[in-house]
């Protein structure tokens, strides 16, 4: 009797780990244009990989606002911040340009959907506005190193990824 | 042996459970397949999917990438008022600064990524427009003593886009065809026709997103709430939270002669500063700036 509870308790754990094996593995999409990976869950952690718009990720497990993710074709892992995904699975039309095989729900986002470079394309040639300073604008890139060394030479605190 | 093949079948229902997410999606790619093989009318195809959408519309249903060309779209309105101020010691430093702001607040990602420029206005203002592009006047720059202070209006900014609140400031009748942007047919037509629509959706949203910039301003909500998340930024990273109440007091002192830019479209500065006072954490404790941050500061602002 005292074997069958015992049997029975090893197979329920069994399942409940199963269980949240399958939960934890959860599947996610990048939702921005470019997002570095990380050996630790902070900005200025070291870059592993980057990935882009789309990318299906596996998320192993959270730590605050970071996902541990295994990188795509690989077996290796890194860290993301939480808010670079989504839970929707990001589906790109067979032609970015053409609008009309395009599909939302609150599972499934289309990539180009709604408002896009097109929609951009139109507002630009009705009003005449010149975008070259916004281009010009998003051309700013300022890597985490720059960003540790200001942090450190204004006697700034330097964990703030690890915090969340 | 029974309890056993109860809680096999409970862990069952928990794992189907974890994949249920895809029940929804079925529907949807259900009707779109529906569609393609001709076994269900158009008309009817969208209507159900209209439906099943027509419950979760308004801001929060606005992707990353239309944050970001709406983002890009008041970004060249402001540009169109505004002259840049090409100086790229002082773009750089805005541009570390606010980066460093960036990574202390609860959005650091956005589609696009956050960027900052200065605009050459001796106007005092300052503009987030969605997505993560920030607008700041030298007039605005002027008015600060250090970084911490810059720091302080960089940082009420980033939380405007943190917070959503441009996307906010959008109609929502403008959203409609943006969010439920469905389509069945692939006739040439129609395609235009819907172009033709979101087109008018996408410059109705950039006008009320830039009337509120511009002309209303926010809520005093939203300038409360910003201003709550610009302290928990600044405190994160080691700034003086208080950096943002002295600002406003200058700009409150400021207004009493003028109301121009900030002045318009901001509410009254005293009531904001109570509240800031509030949000600081009972554990803060005020600590000179190190004397290489003053030196930092006075070489990149010298000519703003």
């Amino acid at each position: 009797m005292i074997f069958r509870t015992e049997k029975r308790a090893i197979f329920t754990l069994m399942f409940f780990l199963a269980a949240g094996f399958l939960c934890a593995q959860r599947s996610m999409s990048i939702t921005v244009q470019k997002v570095e990976v990380r050996t630790s869950p902070s900005f200025l952690g070291g870059v592993v990989a980057t990935l882009v718009y789309g990318d299906s990720v596996r998320v192993r497990k959270e730590q605050g606002s970071w996902y541990q993710i295994t990188i795509p074709d690989t077996r290796d892992t890194g860290w993301i911040h939480s808010t670079s995904v989504t839970r929707k699975r990001i589906v790109f039309a067979a032609s970015s340009a053409d609008m009309s095989t395009e599909a939302t729900s609150s599972e499934v986002a289309l990539a180009g959907k709604g408002f896009n470079k097109q929609v951009e394309s139109q507002f630009i040639e009705e009003n005449q506005y010149d975008y070259a300073w916004v281009d010009r604008m998003e051309g700013i890139v300022v890597q985490s190193d720059e960003i540790l060394a200001f942090l450190e030479e204004g006697g700034l605190l330097t964990t703030e990824g690890d915090q969340e | 042996m029974r309890r056993l093949v109860f809680l096999v079948f409970a862990c069952i229902v928990c794992i189907l459970a974890s994949s249920c997410q895809y029940i929804g999606k079925i529907t949807r790619v259900g009707t779109n397949i529906a569609v393609a093989t001709g076994t269900m009318d158009e008309d009817r195809a969208q209507e159900i999917n209209q439906q099943a959408d027509a419950l979760a519309k308004s801001f929060q249903e606005i992707t990353p990438e239309q944050e970001y060309y709406i983002g890009r779209a008041v970004a060249a309105v402001v540009l169109n008022d505004y002259q840049p101020y090409d100086s790229e010691a002082a773009g750089n430093y805005v541009n570390v600064l606010g980066q460093s702001l960036v990574l202390s607040s609860e959005r650091p990602m956005t589609f696009g990524g956050y960027h900052f420029l200065i605009l050459d206005s001796k106007e005092i203002n300052a503009f987030a427009a969605p997505g993560g592009l920030i607008f700041v006047t030298r007039g605005m720059l002027n008015r600060a003593a250090n970084e911490d202070e810059v720091a302080a209006i960089l940082a009420h900014e980033i939380a405007h886009i943190e917070l959503k609140h441009g996307l906010q400031s959008i109609k929502k009748s403008r959203l409609t065809t943006a969010i439920t942007d469905i389509a069945v047919s692939a006739a040439e037509n129609s395609r235009n026709e819907r172009l033709a629509e979101l087109s008018s959706e996408f410059g109705g949203s950039i006008k009320d997103i830039t009337s509120t910039l511009v002309n209303n301003g926010y809520s005093r909500a939203f300038e409360l709430e910003a201003d709550e998340s610009a302290v928990a930024m600044l405190e994160s990273l080691g700034y003086d939270p208080k950096a943002l109440m002295r600002v406003l007091r200058k700009m409150a002192f400021r207004q009493l002669l003028r109301r121009e830019g900030f002045a318009k479209t901001h509410p009254k500065p005293w009531s904001r500063i109570g509240n800031i006072r509030s949000s600081i954490s009972k554990s803060y404790t005020p600590a000179e700036a190190p004397r290489q941050r003053r030196v930092r500061y006075r070489a990149a602002m010298k000519k703003v």
